[in-house]
């Protein structure tokens, strides 16, 4: 029993890990989209969390900044990207690499993975120089990726696609692992199979090698290096009382050369370790503990004075930050949990509905249409009658019903989309293919979901790169109050729904199309009718 | 248990799990390509579980190999070892040739010690110009933005095979100039050393007052600070938050790496 103790209070948790778990648990506090396995979708995303948290995550509270940065820059040809370099040089002012120790969420799973007792690979002049591929990632992936495809008005984020183990595990892994997105498993393929390998490799990397991703990979942590310097918040070295005893260097498990330098992530450990006590928190006088007090220079009455008074300094910040953060976090849990009121939206149709509502109801009278065969029940699930739907349509005062689409004995075809969404771009030639191949038989709507003000007609006109599309041939809808949104319950971009011209929904994808999947979809829908 | 037994008895565990956990990682990367290359389409929750049933023993002997390790702790439990001791030799020779009167030095030593110096200016060129001579042609590949077309998956490996060879040779030119300064390094230290011995430390002689670092420090964080809130206003005008908001609230499926 006194081992077991001993060996929990040897393993209890530092400060540091403490913190760690609430910042996890602070840009995660959307508890309740692990059960629904939606993601947030209210007004604070639009707050950048200073950690890499995927914000496809079904608990991310805010975006990620690199998410953000790459969108950005993406879209750098319409709209500078003042917003997302301003708040990351603030994060990078204020905290610095102090992030990557303290609140990155991905950062505290590869400590929980260097945790598990194997042989560990140490650091050296090897890791040191690897540790510059980072900036690589950075400059290739981040930056010069999407500002290539801004170009072609494509956006592309190249690290989020191609290397984020954090969106795969945290977004991925997180949305596929709820039974509710099961249409999700239609799209995986070549690039997830990809990004589940990477993924599976850091993880196991990071057994044996501390923050493996995080020293030798990420371009946020590259970024907020680039501020460590002049943060606000980290360790600072006093050159003057240091004796270059190599304690700290060695000590620490990143690859800095000076404790400080852009690859410190500021965990602190190095100031315990300092013979000299040359190395302390920045505005330390604010935050010291008592016994970190030198009072060898002065008089012993001196230094018990000091100490009392750090000590009453100590306990009053102590106290006062652990309220505020208690209650950001409970207020946190709360508003993403309780308040935050998108439940109270009236939820049209449920996927499965069986039973026949209004519309159907006279349809399946016998009295009234005795030779009518019995319509399926209205609902947005494939077998289901397409609840009733009318939609603007962009540079036209006309509006699309896809009941009288039917009435006269059309198939259609609704693509959701938005003007940010790669896969959305990459997959609408196709669609605008097909409007032409089959004109007569298809009605096909691209139909924009997003919300906020963007010119649609514009883009397509001069930012798609396909003037063409705003010719007619394909109709451009808009989802003018979500109504698609909420009734197709759309969580991922891009969804196609194919309705036959009984108004029978015979096929719904989620994610991109291929031309020959499109082509085989709509012959489907002719054919069923 | 003697210290040798539990130390060997925690080695060969550590070196077990290491090895049960790269397995079940090969494992896992194998099941998601099978399932990727022979999976029945469309995938099912259920197709999925049953391919990656078949690794699931591996799988949970690596759990009872992680909780076996639990117990291991509270048997015969780590000991702290030495930390280690990296010194900055740059840092050490600066201390060390502060302590030396260059005066009363021995002209050949002096030598010795400048033509270390010199050596290391010749290797940093040497190597920063090996460095762009490798890195230019792949730069110049990614900065054209030709090369990328809407085949977008061709053009970013095209566009990775040729900086990944031109990176790695770059850290190994400068993983070889590491070395060679570090050797050089020991070289003007010993140096260094021998001429103390021969001369004897003198008190370091008080280098000329620096000015203060913290003022610029300062200068540049208000600086930062300025341009970070101008920015943020700006981009809350321009649009940019709402931006933020469209990708952040709408799943882009790619982005994700779902596909």
């Amino acid at each position: 029993m006194k081992k077991i103790l001993g060996w929990f209070k040897a393993h209890r948790p530092t400060k540091r890990r403490l913190i760690q778990v609430y910042a996890a648990l602070l840009f995660n506090a959307n508890l309740k989209g692990y059960i629904t396995g939606d993601i947030y979708k209210g007004p604070l995303k639009n707050a950048c969390t200073p950690g890499l948290n995927c914000y496809s995550c079904p608990g991310a509270s805010g975006a990620c900044p690199l998410g953000a940065l790459q969108n950005a820059l993406s879209s750098s040809g319409k709209t500078a990207p003042y917003y997302v370099f301003g708040i990351i040089m603030l994060y990078g002012l204020m905290f610095g690499r102090w992030i990557c120790g303290f609140l990155c969420p991905f950062g505290l799973i590869q400590e929980l993975f260097h945790k598990i007792p194997t042989p560990k690979l140490q650091k050296g002049r090897i890791t040191r120089i690897l540790s510059c591929f980072k900036y690589v990632i950075l400059v290739f992936f981040v930056i010069i990726l999407p500002l290539a495809y801004a170009c072609r008005n494509f956006p592309l984020p190249g690290f989020c696609k191609y290397i984020c183990p954090a969106g795969t595990l945290e977004g991925a892994m997180g949305l596929l692992s709820n039974s509710v997105n099961e249409s999700y498993l239609r799209m995986l393929g070549p690039l997830f199979t990809w990004k589940f390998l990477l993924m599976v490799s850091i993880l196991v990397a990071c057994v044996f090698i501390f923050r493996f991703f995080c020293r030798f990979l990420c371009p946020l942590g590259a970024l907020y290096g680039l501020f460590n310097r002049i943060s606000l918040v980290g360790v600072k070295l006093d050159r003057a009382g240091c004796t270059d005893c190599g304690l700290c260097v060695g000590t620490c498990k990143m690859d800095i050369k000076r404790v400080g330098d852009a690859e410190c992530i500021n965990c602190g450990e190095c100031i315990g370790v300092c013979p000299t006590k040359a190395i302390s928190w920045k505005g330390s006088k604010l935050f010291l503990a008592p016994n970190a007090i030198d009072g060898e220079s002065e008089g012993a009455d001196t230094h018990r004075e000091n100490v009392q008074k750090a000590k009453k300094r100590h306990t009053a910040v102590k106290v006062t930050v652990g309220v505020l953060m208690a209650a950001l976090l409970g207020a946190a849990l709360i508003y993403y949990n309780f308040i935050d009121g998108r439940e109270d939206e009236p939820i049209l149709l449920p996927p499965e509905t069986t039973e026949a509502t209004e519309a159907t109801t006279s349809a399946d009278d016998p009295e009234t249409q005795p030779d009518q065969p019995e319509k399926p029940p209205v609902g947005t699930a494939v077998g289901n009658t397409c609840p009733a739907i009318v939609l603007d349509l962009i540079g036209s005062d006309a509006r699309f019903s896809v009941e009288e689409n039917a009435v006269a004995g059309k198939v259609t075809v609704l693509n959701f989309w938005f003007t940010t969404c790669g896969p959305c771009l990459h997959e609408l030639p196709y669609f605008y293919q097909v409007a032409g191949d089959y004109a007569e038989q298809v009605s096909v709507v691209a139909v924009h979901i997003e919300q906020r003000n963007v010119d649609v007609a514009d883009f397509i006109q001069n930012d798609s790169g396909h003037p063409e599309w705003g010719d007619g041939t394909m109709l451009i809808g808009w989802d003018t109050s979500s109504y698609c949104l909420k009734l197709f319950n759309i969580q991922a971009c891009p969804v196609t729904v194919v309705i036959n011209a009984d108004g029978v929904i015979t096929d719904y994808f989620v994610g991109g199309l291929m031309q020959d999947e499109l082509v085989a979809a709509v012959e489907k829908a002719l054919g069923d009718e | 248990m003697s210290k040798k037994t539990a130390n060997r008895i925690r080695r060969i565990y550590g070196v077990a799990l290491s090895l049960a956990l790269i397995v079940t990682g090969i494992l896992l990367m194998i099941s998601c390509v099978n399932i990727y290359k022979s999976g029945p389409r469309p995938f099912t929750p259920e197709s999925i579980s049953a391919a990656f049933s078949k690794i699931a023993v591996f799988v949970w002997v690596t759990c009872g190999a992680l909780a076996v390790g639990i117990i291991l702790a509270l048997v015969c439990p780590a000991e702290q070892g030495k930390p280690r001791v990296i010194k900055h030799k740059k840092i050490t020779l600066t201390r060390l040739q502060s302590r030396l009167d260059t005066r009363l030095c021995d002209a050949d030593r002096l030598a010795l010690i400048r033509k270390e110096e010199k050596l290391r200016i010749f290797l940093r060129i040497v190597a920063t110009l090996s460095c762009v001579a490798v890195a230019a042609p792949a730069v110049v590949y990614a900065l054209n933005f030709d090369h990328f077309s809407l085949d977008y998956d061709a053009s970013v490996i095209a566009a990775c095979l040729w900086l990944i060879p031109a990176t790695l040779i770059c850290m190994g030119i400068c993983l070889a100039l590491v070395y060679l300064e570090e050797a050089s390094l020991d070289r003007q230290i010993g140096h260094v050393k021998s001429a103390l011995a021969e001369v004897g430390a003198s008190t370091p002689h008080d280098e000329p007052a620096k000015p203060s670092r913290s003022k610029l420090i300062w200068g540049i964080r208000v600086a930062v600070a300025v341009v970070a809130v101008a920015f943020v206003v700006l981009g809350v005008r321009n649009g940019g938050m709402a931006d933020v908001l469209s990708k952040a609230i709408n799943i882009c499926t790619e982005c994700i790496g779902l596909g």
